[in-house]
């Protein structure tokens, strides 16, 4: 489902959805068009296109034309084993301008900050920031190690790197 | 007449219901062995009983007649060495990430600590974490059943069971925990060794299983145990492949 | 009945619509409902006949009495009804351009239909339970009477002839359960048909052994064809009125409909006529307000009566305490027993209609006999109060929980059982939590219907003696029927008020929210 983030660049999709892409180009050879994923597995594009766009912003997948290709970076990945896949995921995070803003504004905070004053520091900078963004903000926070969340405190946490 | 060795032994197990007057055979002598480390998929019609067939061998339901042997012994009621995973997760909504997975422990008998330990670790083995402390609520579906399957792993079960594990999920989610579950089998330093999965899907169960059990429309019967014989990791559009499946899905008909 | 039926519909739907006067009607209605309705009894006898003279006076009294018990709880299900259509059906609506009658009647109307026909019901059965005991009531104040069943039960009791108590009572059950079968059962199957989930939501009473009547009925031809019969019959009625509405419609122009002018046109109608019953009305009023005036100044002078003024908050506490003492009992014992009928389909088809048919006879009934048998020893009036609030609470409470209980998703208690949760590890984790909701709800509406339950059990009279215990029913009923002070009544019914108004919103309201968004369960977890 398309989550639009009004266009700020920032994944919107579980990695697992990512990952399955990659999966499925790698069983490809790499290479695969846009429609035979769609017609093989069923899935329909409004589904696909976010998990694509996501695969972009985080360097491993490349869509040209119609056309889906794995990156070298994205056939590294998907050979990893999971502690080398969060290694790396951490390293790509930093790397997105929206996701170091993030940390920055909890750093600032002492390293600690309520989620709604969260959103609000952060559409300071991004005034399309929503509810939502925050929550996958949240996601690849905890998915990289980088960020702790409580539910019930509704807390953001800055985690040491490891 | 216990095999010899035998891991996991399903002799002539029927079930059947008398529900208002009526009888119901379920299942009818259904015979089969598993003697080393293996994936088994139980495929079959709706209705054909293979969700019951994998609740006698756990211990949740009692076979009409017939019996389970585990390791030579009659399983009755529910056996510390197998686990199972469910098709809609069955997770607790108010319990977090790590103490859905801890309740997986709770037959075991060992010191608090070690149990978050062993939760810990078997959390990050599937890929979870940095969520310990998240509720289902937060999590996608993917995410929950991961939960699940951590939580059936934990106490090191030596037979893993899988009730349609991947039907909740969407196809590309559901790719990614396939081939996570076939490399938690195949890691010799995790229990467990041998997967047992029903699934409706036939594509999957000759992706992922050494054998597909084929059961017949109700009352359920064993058509054919029918051997995968293609090495490991199996490419969905090769020549090979198609053959299987072919050959599976033509004796539903 | 019917009078809260047709109330019902017009507030609901009003509430629905229109959102700022839904707020202000669903407030209003919230605090009418959690007020005990016998607690205003006397009073409201006391008012009517004042207006009205004696014989008119009661009956209207008990009408009043058992339209209240019923209007809010059908307006509220109404409004519920009414904001859960599904979206797309109101666009449908308005795409196919149906007038506003056919728009009631084709998905306002059917889309109320289960959840009313659930609560008529309920009311109903409630009714029996607020009649019986308005009658009893109005026959323990000697001068006022009510012509009845609830009147022959407690005429027997007091003048102690049992025989005839116990014939009063078996009537009384036979007849609600008559009522019930041929009735209620077959209306309710025949609502399921408007159910708009696909997946047909349970009803508490399971269709099976004596429940199979409803439904033969329900589909026997007789039935049938009487309802073909009926539904004709209001059909050319609503066709009848759909045409006229359209011609009126198209005589004025479906845009004046939207146009300001009409709806001041409307508006100015509307507050006409309430002018013209208040004129009518005033007289009255005026009339009651010099009684309370008089009877204020009655009461400063009284000596007896500021006693008991005074005396107001140990009458609170005790009636509290009896309450609570209730509660517990009820809590202690519905639990398990709820547990053992959720896990068994066999209990849930037995045992459960066999309590439905207990709970619907009105403890009132059988109040005065247990009454007098514990009258000898020195707690036995209060054993007794204590004993109808339980019949009052208990029921609701198991219901309710018993609702929670099937609740359990299947996979979690085999879950449960796959992982070896046990004994208190499997209530703390799994049971506690999926009914926590429900045991809520059954608490709020136990303690509503326990209210009523204690101010009938604080006062009765017998022919020899009346027995009164110290609580808030006690005063209630004294100051209509012995000091005859309407300023007394109103005070005691204020601090009746408030105090439930206070407990409701501090205690209540906030553990409901609290644990529903804790334990909520979605589906597909």
């Amino acid at each position: 489902m398309a989550v639009p983030n009004g266009g700020l660049a920032f994944p919107n999709v579980h990695m697992s959805r990512v990952i399955g892409l990659m999966e499925i180009l790698n069983d490809n050879l790499g290479s695969i068009e846009l429609s035979k994923v769609s017609k093989d597995y069923l899935l329909d594009l409004d589904e696909l296109l976010p998990v694509v766009d996501s695969a972009e912003l985080l360097g491993f997948v490349k869509a040209d034309q119609g056309i889906l290709k794995l990156t070298s970076e994205g056939a590294l990945f998907i050979s990893m084993n999971p502690r080398n896949k969060k290694a790396y995921l951490q390293k790509k995070m930093m790397a997105l301008e929206l996701f170091r803003k993030a940390v920055e504004i909890v750093n600032s905070a002492g390293g600690c900050i309520p989620r709604r004053a969260f959103l609000v520091e952060l559409a300071k900078r991004y005034p399309l920031a929503s509810s939502e963004l925050v929550d996958w903000i949240i996601y690849y926070g905890r998915l990289s190690l980088l960020l702790r969340y409580d539910s019930q405190l509704e807390m953001i946490w800055v985690m040491s790197k490891q | 007449m216990s095999r010899v060795g035998g891991l996991l032994d399903v002799i002539d197990v029927s079930k059947s219901y008398a529900a208002s007057g009526k009888h119901i055979d379920v299942l009818r002598d259904i015979s089969f062995s598993i003697d080393k480390p293996e994936v088994v998929s139980i495929v079959g019609p709706s209705g054909c009983g293979k969700s019951t067939l994998l609740r006698i061998i756990v211990g949740f339901l009692p076979p009409t007649k017939g019996k389970v042997l585990h390791h030579g012994e009659e399983v009755k009621g529910v056996d510390l060495g197998m686990s199972l995973v469910f098709q809609n997760f069955a997770l607790f909504p108010w319990l977090s990430v790590q103490d859905n997975v801890l309740i997986g422990l709770e037959h075991v008998q060992i010191p608090h600590e070690q149990k978050v330990e062993k939760a810990h670790h078997v959390i990050q083995e599937v890929g979870l974490e940095g969520f310990e402390e998240a509720t289902p609520k937060e999590l996608s579906g993917g995410m929950k059943q991961r939960v699940g399957l951590a939580r059936a792993l934990v106490r090191d079960p030596e037979i893993l069971l899988m009730d349609e594990p991947f039907s909740s999920l969407d196809a590309l989610t559901a790719e990614t925990l396939r081939n996570d579950v076939l490399r938690v089998w195949a890691d010799k330093s995790l229990a467990p060794n041998v997967v047992v999965m029903v699934t409706h899907n036939i594509e999957e169960a000759v992706y992922m299983s050494d054998r597909v059990l084929v059961l017949s429309s109700r009352p359920g019967r064993v058509i054919e145990d029918y051997q995968v014989r293609l090495t490991r990791p199996r490419d969905r559009r090769s020549p090979e492949f198609y053959k299987c499946v072919d050959e599976i899905t033509s004796l539903f008909t | 009945m019917l009078l809260s039926v047709l109330f019902a519909v017009i507030v609901g739907m009003a509430a629905a619509r229109r959102k700022r006067v839904g707020r202000v009607l669903i407030a209003i209605l919230d605090i009418l409902q959690s007020v005990p309705i016998l607690g205003f009894f006397p009073a409201a006898i006391f008012f009517f006949v004042l207006l009205y003279g004696n014989v008119w006076g009661v009956e209207m009294a008990a009408v009043f009495l058992i339209f209240t018990s019923m209007a809010w709880n059908m307006a509220f299900s109404v409004y519920e009804s009414v904001t859960t259509i599904p979206d797309e059906l109101l666009e449908v609506s308005e795409v196919f351009g149906l007038s506003p009658w056919r728009r009631f009647t084709t998905l306002y109307l059917p889309a109320t239909v289960p959840r009313l026909v659930y609560n008529m019901l309920l009311s109903w059965a409630g009714g029996w339970y607020f009649l019986t005991a308005a009658e009893i009531i109005a026959f323990g104040a000697a001068n006022y009477a009510l012509p009845g069943l609830g009147r022959f039960i407690a005429q027997s009791a007091s003048t102690y002839s049992w025989l005839d108590l116990g014939a009063g009572i078996v009537v009384l059950v036979a007849v609600i359960l008559t009522i019930e079968y041929l009735l209620w059962h077959p209306l309710e199957v025949y609502s399921e048909r408007f159910k708009y989930e696909s997946t047909g939501s349970q009803i508490v009473r399971p269709v099976v052994g004596p429940m199979m009547i409803g439904h033969r009925i329900a589909h026997s031809r007789g039935f049938v064809r009487l309802r073909g019969r009926l539904l004709r019959r209001t059909a050319v009625l609503s066709a009848i009125i759909s045409k006229s509405g359209r011609l009126l419609g198209s005589i004025v122009g479906r845009r004046l409909f939207h146009k300001k002018a009409f709806k001041r046109a409307v508006a100015l109608i509307v507050t006409a006529v309430v002018l013209l019953i208040l004129y009518d009305v005033s007289p009255d009023l005026l009339r009651g307000t010099r009684y309370l005036v008089e009877d204020t100044t009655k009461l400063m002078s009284s000596s007896d009566m500021m006693k008991e003024m005074y005396s107001l908050p140990v009458y609170l506490g005790y009636s509290v305490s009896r309450l609570a003492a209730a509660y517990v009992i009820s809590v202690v014992w519905t639990i398990p027993v709820a547990y053992l009928i959720g896990r068994s389909e066999r209990a849930m088809s037995v045992v459960l209609p066999f309590f439905e048919v207990v709970a619907s006879i009105p403890g009132i009934a059988y109040f005065p006999l247990i009454l007098v048998l514990l009258l000898d020893f020195s707690w036995g009036p209060n054993l007794a109060s204590v004993v109808l609030v339980l019949t009052g609470m208990q029921w609701y409470l198991l219901f309710n929980v018993v609702a929670g209980m099937r609740s359990i998703p299947n996979e979690l208690s085999e879950a449960s059982n796959m992982f070896g949760l046990k004994g208190t590890r499997l209530w703390k984790v799994l049971i506690l939590p999926v009914i926590a909701p429900t045991f809520v709800t059954g608490s709020i509406t136990a303690w509503g219907g326990g209210w009523n339950a204690l101010i009938v059990s604080e006062y009765i009279a017998f022919t020899d003696r009346t027995i009164r215990l110290p609580g808030l029913g006690g005063f209630l009923d004294a100051a209509t029927f012995v000091y005859g002070n309407i300023a007394l009544m109103l005070i005691g019914l204020f601090v009746m008020s408030a105090f439930i108004i206070t407990l409701n919103s501090l205690v209540w309201h906030r553990l409901y929210s609290w644990v529903s968004g804790k334990y909520k369960m979605e589906i597909g977890t």
